[in-house]
């Protein structure tokens, strides 16, 4: 049984911070991680098996892809964001957008 | 730290461990070598098998519990008593005993022997005449009329030195040829044990089994073990690592 991201759902905070990652170019998984971690400000340190379950799950959804580089190896493959990917992480950026303004909008409310 | 991770992999589903199992492993030995915390990333590795079981089989946590216990026990401890005992190739006990039997006549011999008569005797019943000694390189640097002059030599050490005993790796055998794989005077002192891997190919005639070649494939007294943590045998370090691509 495959299991893919659900298109509808938020996105969890590594499937959002890996996209987030692989917004401005390729990465492979230790890449990944360390780039994660200064995302996040230090906070975020995802470990091998909890990068490697998202990979998988962003593969199937077909969010992002294996990237071949001319050293890429067994045990160093690259990944990049696909189209529908971006179109994902950019959804996903709006709905964090709209959800800051409500925010704003009613701590405005309540100090005036 | 490698070996908890490989075990620990092993929780995953094979088809998991065959698409991403090299790539978690490079990343992890990179995580090692700078000083990352490995107990957060044991722990991510099991709770990533659990993850990636109960997605694989379709089924709750408990099944995928369940699943990670037949696994444990499958990979800890049914799969090394089946790899121990029937589905590695097997050593041959008559050609092991027929090795045994030939060193343990000589080395008795050369610690008993008390003539030079007796050294050339023994030296002609092990050793054929175009017998050679092969280096690590490949090159030939005794032959049995250097090891014959050098017999008087070998006589004057005390014969507990003389001969200092092996442990047999391998030994196989046809109807012609005999091959010894084994750790020369395995030694042991401090915690270090040390040897010189060799192989020595037996010819066969009308006078029995005569050795013909013997190849030293490592320097002498190589370090085998440390503390009884083997140095030369699998699982090796990244850096003696060499798979394919």
């Amino acid at each position: 049984m495959r299991h893919v991201v659900e298109e509808q759902e938020p996105l969890s905070e590594p499937v959002f911070l890996i996209l987030t990652s692989l917004a401005d170019g390729p990465r492979h998984g230790y890449g990944l991680i360390r780039d994660i971690e200064t995302l996040s400000g230090g906070r975020v340190r995802l470990s091998t098996g909890t990068l490697y379950g998202a990979l998988h799950r962003l593969l199937d959804s077909r969010w992002i892809e294996r990237f071949q580089t001319d050293d890429t190896s067994r045990d160093k493959q690259s990944y990049r964001l696909t189209g529908t990917g971006r179109s994902r992480l950019e959804a996903d950026l709006e709905r964090l957008r709209a959800l800051a303004r409500a925010a704003s909008a009613r701590l405005r409310v309540r100090e005036a | 730290m490698l070996r908890v991770f490989d075990l620990l992999s092993m929780l995953y589903p094979a088809e998991y461990r065959a698409r991403f199992g090299d790539e978690m492993r490079a990343v992890f030995v990179e995580l090692d070598r700078r000083g990352w915390w490995l107990l957060l990333e044991y722990g991510g590795l099991v709770r990533g098998a659990l993850r990636e079981r109960r997605r694989h089989m379709g089924v709750l946590a408990g099944g995928a519990a369940f699943a990670s216990v037949v696994n444990l026990l499958l990979y800890w401890y049914l799969l090394p008593i089946g790899v121990a005992h029937g589905q590695t190739v097997k050593q041959d006990p008559s050609a092991l005993e027929v090795a045994r039997s030939i060193y343990s006549r000589s080395f008795t011999a050369l610690r008993e022997a008390k003539t030079i008569e007796e050294m050339r005797k023994l030296s002609d019943e092990m050793d054929a005449p175009e017998w050679i000694s092969v280096d690590r390189f490949g090159r030939t640097v005794l032959t049995k009329k250097d090891v014959d002059r050098d017999l008087e030599s070998l006589l004057k050490l005390p014969p507990e030195r003389r001969a200092a005993g092996m442990d047999i790796i391998w030994a196989e055998k046809d109807a012609e040829r005999l091959i010894v794989v084994a750790w020369m005077m395995p030694t042991e002192s401090h915690g270090v044990t040390r040897g010189t891997l060799i192989r020595d190919i037996f010819v066969s005639g009308a006078n029995g089994w005569r050795r013909v070649r013997h190849d030293k494939i490592t320097p002498n007294d190589m370090v085998l073990s440390v503390d009884g943590k083997a140095q030369v045998l699998p699982p090796m370090d990244e850096d003696h690592r060499v798979r394919p691509r």
